[in-house]
């Protein structure tokens, strides 16, 4: 399967897309990427990716993973997940414009349809956020 | 581990994750009652379990948990070897 | 993206107690909803986060940073089509030296309640204190 687009992966579309690329995957971990540029909808005017810009990505990011198992198992469309919880966010500082993200997402257990996510956000191998996560479908 | 160990750490963790005082956790209570458990924290109390026993609860084993005691009996009878 | 007046208008402010009751009116037009879901608009959570972070810098009347979110639950989907009017209650305590400030929040209508949130914000603009 292509990694490149990653719309296959996300039910999100312009001007909201907050995930670049889906760079590796396992069993119960991904890598996604992100270029922050002033075109993305949570770039504030400091010119910085704001702190609801790196859940959105996070979120997307765990989508993404989602969507790439989904189409894994045979699914024609990727599954429209929701964000049910934040918990122990912690942003360290806002990634500028130009600076690359890496977001690694890490599978919890899942029940009722309730799954938790962990994602932790790097620049220049850089710690910038972490956060727990709990994404439904509906 | 003995089962006093197994209820007094589970005891802790669940007084911590949950904001409860751990008095309220006595064993014939209901969990979802004294956790005020919804669908959104449900998972909580199956991530716990699976991030400090290393046991994974099938979704199919949680109606057998009803009360702390089952949660209790669950873990003892599940840690692995 | 702007995002009051693009995202969200802010009709009034109120005082009830120690709490600061917003009213705010979703705009349906926002440019967001075309990729958030195509066909299906649904608030996306971390709008609302926004919404509260710039409620509670209108009581401070200086920036916030979001530096920790212990817990924000969205309890009710929330769409610009079936919600135009909500309600941000908002409740500040001042947290160590005067450096933060814990933001406790819920946006509701008479209907329901949206979202809870709890998060603990950085003041003197956007630095970090670590």
């Amino acid at each position: 399967m292509d990694l490149e687009d990653i719309k296959q992966f996300i039910p999100q579309r312009e001007p909201i897309i907050m995930v670049d690329r889906l760079v590796r995957v396992a069993a119960e971990e991904a890598v996604t990427s992100l270029v922050v540029r002033d075109t993305l909808c949570f770039v504030n005017e400091t010119g910085c990716l704001s702190e609801p810009g790196l859940i959105e990505h996070i979120a997307q990011s765990a989508s993404a993973f989602a969507g790439y198992a989904a189409r894994a198992a045979g699914a024609t469309k990727p599954p429209v997940g929701y964000i049910g919880e934040v918990k122990k966010f912690h942003c360290y500082r806002l990634p500028e414009c130009g600076e690359e993200l890496f977001t690694t997402i890490a599978w919890g257990p899942e029940v009722g349809g309730v799954r938790i996510v962990s994602g932790e956000t790097r620049a220049a191998d850089e710690v910038v956020a972490e956060t727990q996560m709990k994404i439904f479908t509906r | 581990m003995t089962r006093e160990e197994i209820i007094e750490k589970v005891n802790n963790l669940l007084s911590e994750e949950f904001e409860v005082d751990l008095g309220e956790l006595t064993p014939d209570a209901n969990i979802k009652e004294t956790l005020a458990l919804d669908s959104l924290s449900l998972v909580d109390l199956v991530a716990l379990v699976q991030q400090n026993y290393k046991i994974k609860i099938p979704v199919a084993d949680l109606p057998s948990i009803q009360t702390f005691n089952d949660l209790y009996n669950y873990i003892e009878s599940h840690l692995p070897a | 993206m702007k995002f009051k007046d693009n995202y969200y208008r802010l009709v009034g402010v109120r005082n009830e107690g120690a709490h600061s009751l917003f009213s705010i009116a979703l705009l349906p037009d926002c440019e967001l909803y075309r990729g958030h879901f195509p066909g299906d608009p649904v608030c996306p959570g971390v709008c609302s986060i926004e919404l509260i972070r710039q409620c509670a810098e209108c009581l401070e009347r200086e920036p916030l940073f979001i530096h920790r979110i212990k817990q924000c639950r969205f309890t009710v989907l929330l769409s610009p089509v079936t919600c135009r009017e909500l309600t941000v209650d908002l409740f500040l305590s001042p947290f160590g030296e005067e450096e933060s400030v814990i933001v406790s929040a819920r946006i509701c209508d008479e209907q329901n309640v949206y979202v809870e949130f709890k998060s603990e914000m950085l003041k003197k603009g956007r630095t970090i204190s670590g």
